[in-house]
């Protein structure tokens, strides 16, 4: 039995050392060429720049599409099979479409990303730098001047274009999107209306009257909940202090990037004091107390009249507000684009990818393409979608936002490329993309504007420090800890994780942009 | 007989192993797992940097500890409780009542934690504490007493099971001799039963041994609901890697937790395993 069971271990060993090689092998036939893989091919020296056109669909190359989805994407065979006719005419490519749920986003594209040609178009969100870091992203530098056309460059001002360039190398274009954000509390339209207060749309409001707002809704209304989180578990994700795009807020610059100074969070005036008045606002009730653990937030409280009001970061320009709005949105700081707007939501190709011509192709398309556009947005007219006497999109007979198999540009238009490019929707104003372009185009520019951090030189200072965000920023800025106490708290375990370093990493890669 | 076992064990066990190179590696996609560089072992810094570093390895092995210990103790009582219910019927009602808590989804749980503990709507502050409500979510103390009675409540079931089995196999012929010689029950269950299940409690805690620096995740992200102020006494090694790593994607470092976390539980195991021959060799594991 003793010799058996030595016999098995040998045997076991023996496959683990076979199954190490086995994996050599594989990964090197899965590379090949790959060596300088992020290279793409020079001016028209391979077959890929003076392509025959071809006509056989079955020969054509496959792109494979991954986007995050917030809206139903149930029609995807007939969706898949229109685009297929449209790119093989116009384009010379066919294409796979495949979309996940946020939630799942990032672990399924990870898992997908390991495996050539699993992916080829993928959504970016957050920026570029750590998809360059692992490898992930394909350089598109050269794509984009030899392939894009100058209606595509011509899209977005040169500096949206470098914020998505790491070490001088292009790897994501910009969704188009607004590029600016206000700070502003969305309030429940009927509980307004009720307390007969109409605001008005240019009106600047202070943390003062909004509180008075809140008390006077809590009076009214005793049963709902004043001011619901903007995510789950944040009451408000930040407010005028330039990240550069980092989430865990690890090192800041106050008052929108001016000085281009980082600071600690912890030293933030800004941070400190509305820390306080939260503090001051949950002790009197007039916040969701389960703020830190609900597994809701704004979206579904305030529109459903659970909660009144909430703060969040968006693009309202004035005079969007329609009959059919579900709440007011009042501004408490105008709109300001932070060095990070033209990175938080963006298309890259995948590293690994096999015909990166025939992804720039799609990507391409998927932002010039108006029915292209329509279908990625709307899904098949007449089925998901008709064009109203308006010319916008809206929902045939029938079809509700329940029932329609095809939502994404109904519900969150902004997670695809080019939704701009698409018809505006029924619930929209007249002119709503004009208002955002020329609402961009008034925005305060942040001081930082195109400064990305990456993380890769202080990697781990940066994941000590993220631990102490994840006990304390969000908890802070709610309100439900002793302000001056916890600051305290935080500021010495930032100090004891290496924030120094970071705040050091953040100002050379400031430096490095705008001098000293 | 032992083929389709061990085609099994080749397969998810062992060709995966090849797979612990990550941990010294910069994983790169583009180049996959063998032609990444080499970066020796700084993939492992980020574990004991940072203030937090001590917390989160006690927690994960104190939580352990205590989850064996009183696990084993509460899991035992049940199946002799168990295996002194008269009649079958009953009997089996009980088996599937106690087993009901083990097959909930830990997601599920952590909405019926929240159900009695919401600071606003919960059970236990709207009926029991009306005049000194607490914020159960951002009271860190008293989370070491509701994971460990959760994950008692969600485990007992299970294991008890497994020695109520061993205990319906011992001699009843034990038992009638030991009531003709006056033994009480208490008696019996000293010398009969426990005696008994000795192998049994050594394999199982053996095996939970082997996985004291791992933790369940679940248990400590979702049922506390990930709140910020609780981190300190809910932090593991799972829970603290995941929050770290959740946007930065980085395999190499993913992988060297999981690589110290085996290797130190084998060190464990090989460790216990060898103080259990030294007292009583028949009993060992290997």
């Amino acid at each position: 039995m003793k010799k058996t069971s030595k016999i098995i271990a040998l045997l076991l060993a023996l496959v683990m050392c076979i199954g190490m090689l086995a994996g050599c092998g594989k990964s090197g036939d899965d590379s090949k060429g790959n060596d300088t893989p992020n290279t793409p091919s020079q001016g028209g020296e391979t077959e890929g720049d003076t392509p025959e056109k071809e006509t056989d669909v079955s020969k054509m190359p496959v792109v494979k599409f991954m986007g995050a989805a917030a809206g139903l994407y149930d029609n995807l065979d007939k969706v898949q099979a229109k685009l297929n006719e449209i790119l093989a005419e116009r384009y010379g490519i066919q294409c796979e479409l495949h979309f996940e749920g946020f939630g799942s986003y990032t672990q399924q594209l990870n898992l997908m990303l390991t495996t050539a040609g699993e992916v080829d178009v993928f959504y970016v969100g957050g920026g570029p730098t750590t998809f360059v870091n692992n490898g992930m992203i394909y350089d598109i530098t050269d794509l984009w001047e030899n392939n894009a056309s100058d209606e595509f460059k011509a899209m977005f001002p040169e500096a949206y274009i470098d914020a998505n360039r790491v070490g001088g190398r292009l790897y994501a274009i910009p969704a188009n999107v607004n590029f600016s954000n206000e700070i502003l509390v969305h309030a429940n339209k009927s509980m307004m209306d009720q307390m007969e207060i109409v605001p008005d749309d240019e009106k600047i409001w202070t943390l003062d009257e909004i509180h008075d707002l809140v008390v006077q809704a809590k009076e009214t209304f005793p049963d709902i909940y004043g001011i619901a989180p903007q995510s789950k578990g944040t009451l408000v994700n930040q407010l005028n202090w330039e990240s550069l795009g980092d989430p865990y807020n690890i090192g800041v610059v106050p008052d929108r990037g001016a000085s281009r100074k980082v600071i600690s969070i912890t030293d933030c005036e800004e941070y400190i004091e509305f820390s306080k008045t939260m503090n001051q606002w949950y002790n009197e009730g007039l916040i969701m107390q389960d703020v830190l653990s609900t597994t809701e937030s704004w979206s579904t409280l305030v529109p459903s009249g659970r909660a009144f009001c909430d703060f969040d970061a968006g693009a309202y320009p004035n005079g969007t507000t329609t009959e059919d709005s579900k709440f007011y949105n009042l501004t408490l700081y105008p709109n300001w684009s932070a060095a990070n707007c033209a990175v938080r939501l963006g298309w890259g190709i995948a590293g690994n990818t096999k015909n990166p011509e025939a992804a720039f192709t799609l990507l391409q398309a998927t932002y010039m393409d108006e029915d292209i556009c329509n279908l990625l947005s709307y899904g098949i007219e007449g089925e998901n979608y008709i064009v109203d006497e308006n010319g916008k999109a809206n929902f045939p007979e029938g079809v509700t936002l329940e029932n329609d198999t095809w939502t994404l540009g109904f519900v969150a238009g902004w997670a695809l490329p080019n939704f701009m490019g698409a018809l505006p929707q029924y619930s929209s104003v007249d002119g709503h993309y004009d208002m955002i372009r020329a609402y961009d185009a008034s925005a305060e520019q942040s001081g930082c504007m195109g400064v990305v951090f990456d993380s890769s030189n202080v990697a781990d200072q940066y994941t000590a420090c993220i631990n102490a965000y994840n006990k304390y920023y969000a908890a802070i800025l709610a309100g439900t800890l002793e302000t001056e106490t916890a600051i305290a708290q935080y500021k010495a375990e930032l100090e004891a994780s290496g924030e120094a370093e970071v705040i050091a990493e953040k100002q050379a890669q400031i430096d490095a942009k705008y001098g000293n | 007989m032992m083929i389709p076992g061990t085609i099994y064990l080749i397969i998810n066990n062992y060709i995966p192993m090849a797979g612990l190179v990550l941990a010294f590696k910069k994983f790169n996609y583009q180049f996959g797992m063998w032609k990444s560089p080499w970066n020796g072992f700084s993939n492992f810094k980020f574990l004991f940097m940072g203030s937090d570093a001590f917390n989160m390895i006690r927690n994960t092995i104190v939580y352990n500890i205590v989850f064996i210990v009183l696990g084993t103790i509460l899991a035992i009582a049940v199946a002799i409780f168990l295996n002194a219910v008269p009649g079958n019927k009953s009997k089996k009602t009980y088996q599937t009542i106690i087993l009901i808590p083990y097959l909930i989804s830990i997601v599920i749980v952590s909405y019926i934690g929240f159900a009695f503990m919401s600071q606003e709507s919960g059970f236990i502050n709207n009926s029991l504490l009306k005049d000194n409500p607490v914020s159960w979510y951002t009271t860190p103390s008293v989370w070491p007493f509701i994971l460990v009675f959760i994950h008692l409540w969600k485990s007992f079931g299970y294991n008890s099971i497994i020695y109520y089995a061993t205990i319906i196999g011992i001699d009843p012929s034990l038992f009638e001799a030991a009531e003709i010689d006056g033994a009480s029950k208490w008696r019996q269950v000293l010398h009969i039963t426990l005696p008994s299940l000795k192998t049994t409690i050594i394999t199982l805690t053996l095996l939970s041994i082997g996985r004291i620096f791992y933790s369940d995740f679940g248990l400590f992200y979702q049922v506390p609901m990930n709140s910020g102020p609780l981190i300190d006494v809910t932090n593991t090694i799972d829970t603290y890697v995941y929050r770290a790593l959740l946007t930065l994607n980085d395999v190499g470092r993913s992988s060297a937790a999981g690589f110290l976390q085996s290797i130190l539980g084998f060190v464990i195991v090989w460790l216990t395993n060898f103080v259990v021959k030294k007292v009583d060799k028949e009993n060992a594991l290997f």
